[in-house]
Formats: structure tokens, C-alpha cells, sequence
């Protein structure tokens, strides 16, 4: 499902979501992506890539909810990962230390190559 | 309710003619905050504040009104949230607070450690501490103050 605050597409099983909004204070996007894979039956697969490059800012209940999709998407044997992070969001990830939690990577390319690896 | 003092150094400042000053109540709803946040950014855009500095801000204004508004005032519009805010040259001092019966800030958990670090919560206050200079939350828990000084440029 998506919505004018994002953009989707798929690269074979993998779900790649660009935002499209500079600020994400609500959690309705993270919380959709999460009702998609642990619908029953799921709605889609659980490989997922959330891109960040057109966001400035997160606040901490995105960052909680993204948690918990983290946990639903490996819980599901699936992966998710990051990309896209300005140097500000970078500091934030770092500081809270969920920089160890999270796979991030540069961009979309390097973010794809994730799974690769683990094909 | 007590509350901290500002330093010397920053009342000097609110007496220059370049301080901006914006002190509000607001019922308890995250937009009217949001509203209020909205404003203190602009005018740091409008006095060209490093962006880092902006993103810190905006980060600790929005844990501290969800914290005010969510967990002080339990989203009860009767209640009312108290935005000061202080804008001088090279400083910014706000303080918030609500009508909450307040809470032990030393008592929150610290995020950071191994086995909270997935934990999906409680990292509000860490981050108020860890992006502004100055973090200070009065004996009763519902009011907090923060700092933030102007970095030289952006990676200060």
C-alpha cells in the first residue's frame, strides 16, 4: 500500500520504500509497512529497504516503530535495511547506538546488494 | 512548581535588543506544540543557524512536547503546556512544562545499554541530553529547560 508521502517498488522479492517527505514525525508509514508483512496472510514479503535520502528528520517514534518492524521482518526470517540517511539522522542512530541494530548502508544500490549477499 | 535560574550569561542576553522571546500556554495537543516548534525553527532559519543545530533542536522540542503533552499531561486538553523560549545571538533556552505529576528522570532506563537497546521506547530523554548543551528537569519532574548554543558552522 502506498501513499502520496512515499514512493514503492519492487526488485524481485524485495520492497523498496522511498519517502518522500522531508520530516516524518508520524509513524503511519513504518506501521503500514508493518501491517503489509505480518498480515495473515502476509500481504507481501518481509525484504524490505526503507530509503531515507529526501527525509531531514525522524523523530524518536518513528525510530521506536522502526524497531519493532526490524523485529516483525527478522522474526520472519527476513531482512530490512536502511539507506539514505543524511549526516544528521546518521548522528542520531549513532547516538542512540541503534546504528548496531539497524543495517545501514549508503543508498538504494548498496542497500539491494544486502541481500545479495545472504542469497 | 521550582525552576532553574537562567545563567547570567544568558540573562545578559535577553537583554540585548537582538533576543527573540516567545513564552505560550498551549492545551495538551501535539499539533498546537508542533505549531510551537514550527515557529522557534524559523526564526533559527531565519537567523541562519547551523542546520545540525536545527535538526538537534527540533529533535529535543519534540521529545520534550510528547513528553509533556503524552506522558505529563495524559493528553487531557484541560491541562495546559507552558512553552518559554529565549532566542539571543548565540543561544537558545526553552523550558517546558506541564501539569503532570512529573517523573524521576534518573530513573529512565538508559537506551544505550545492550539490553535495551532494542527496546522500542525510552529514549526521549536520552535525546534531549544528548543534542542540546544543557538539560535540566526541576525536583518534581514536569518542567524541563535546555539549552542549545550556536555551533561556528555545521560539524561543530
Amino acid at each position: 500500500m502506498s501513499n502520496i508521502n512515499e514512493a514503492h517498488f519492487k526488485v524481485g522479492d524485495i520492497t523498496v520504500i522511498r519517502f518522500v517527505v522531508r520530516r516524518m514525525l508520524s509513524t503511519v508509514a513504518v506501521d503500514t509497512r508493518l501491517r503489509e508483512v505480518t498480515a495473515s496472510p502476509p500481504m507481501d514479503g518481509p525484504n524490505t529497504v526503507l530509503d531515507f535520502s529526501q527525509v531531514e528528520f525522524i523523530s524518536s517514534a518513528v525510530l521506536n516503530r522502526l524497531i519493532v518492524l526490524d523485529r516483525a521482518i527478522s522474526s520472519m526470517g527476513g531482512k530490512l535495511v536502511l539507506c539514505g540517511l543524511s549526516s544528521s539522522l546518521r548522528d542520531l542512530f549513532s547516538m542512540t547506538r541503534l546504528d548496531q541494530v539497524f543495517q545501514i548502508v549508503d543508498d538504494q544500490d548498496g542497500a539491494l546488494r544486502q541481500f545479495e549477499l545472504t542469497a | 512548581m521550582t525552576f532553574s535560574v537562567p545563567s547570567p550569561r544568558l540573562t545578559t542576553r535577553m537583554q540585548t535588543r537582538n533576543t527573540w522571546t516567545k513564552d505560550v500556554r498551549i492545551p495538551s495537543d501535539t499539533e498546537a506544540g508542533r505549531a510551537i516548534v514550527e515557529e522557534i525553527l524559523a526564526e533559527l532559519r531565519k537567523r541562519a543557524w547551523p542546520e545540525g543545530d536545527i535538526f538537534a533542536v527540533h529533535l529535543a522540542l519534540e521529545e520534550a512536547i510528547v513528553n509533556a503533552i503524552k506522558h505529563g499531561n495524559q493528553l487531557d486538553t484541560d491541562k495546559m503546556v507552558e512553552f518559554q523560549c529565549r532566542l539571543g545571538a548565540e543561544e537558545l533556552c526553552v523550558r517546558v512544562a506541564d501539569e503532570g505529576p512529573g517523573f524521576d528522570p534518573n530513573a529512565v532506563p538508559d537506551p544505550t545499554l545492550d539490553e535495551n537497546l532494542a527496546c522500542p521506547s525510552g529514549r526521549g530523554v536520552m535525546l534531549m541530553r544528548g543534542f542540546m548543551d544543557t538539560v535540566e528537569f526541576n525536583e518534581r519532574g514536569n518542567a524541563v529547560q535546555m539549552t542549545k548554543r550556536r555551533s561556528l558552522e555545521d560539524g561543530d
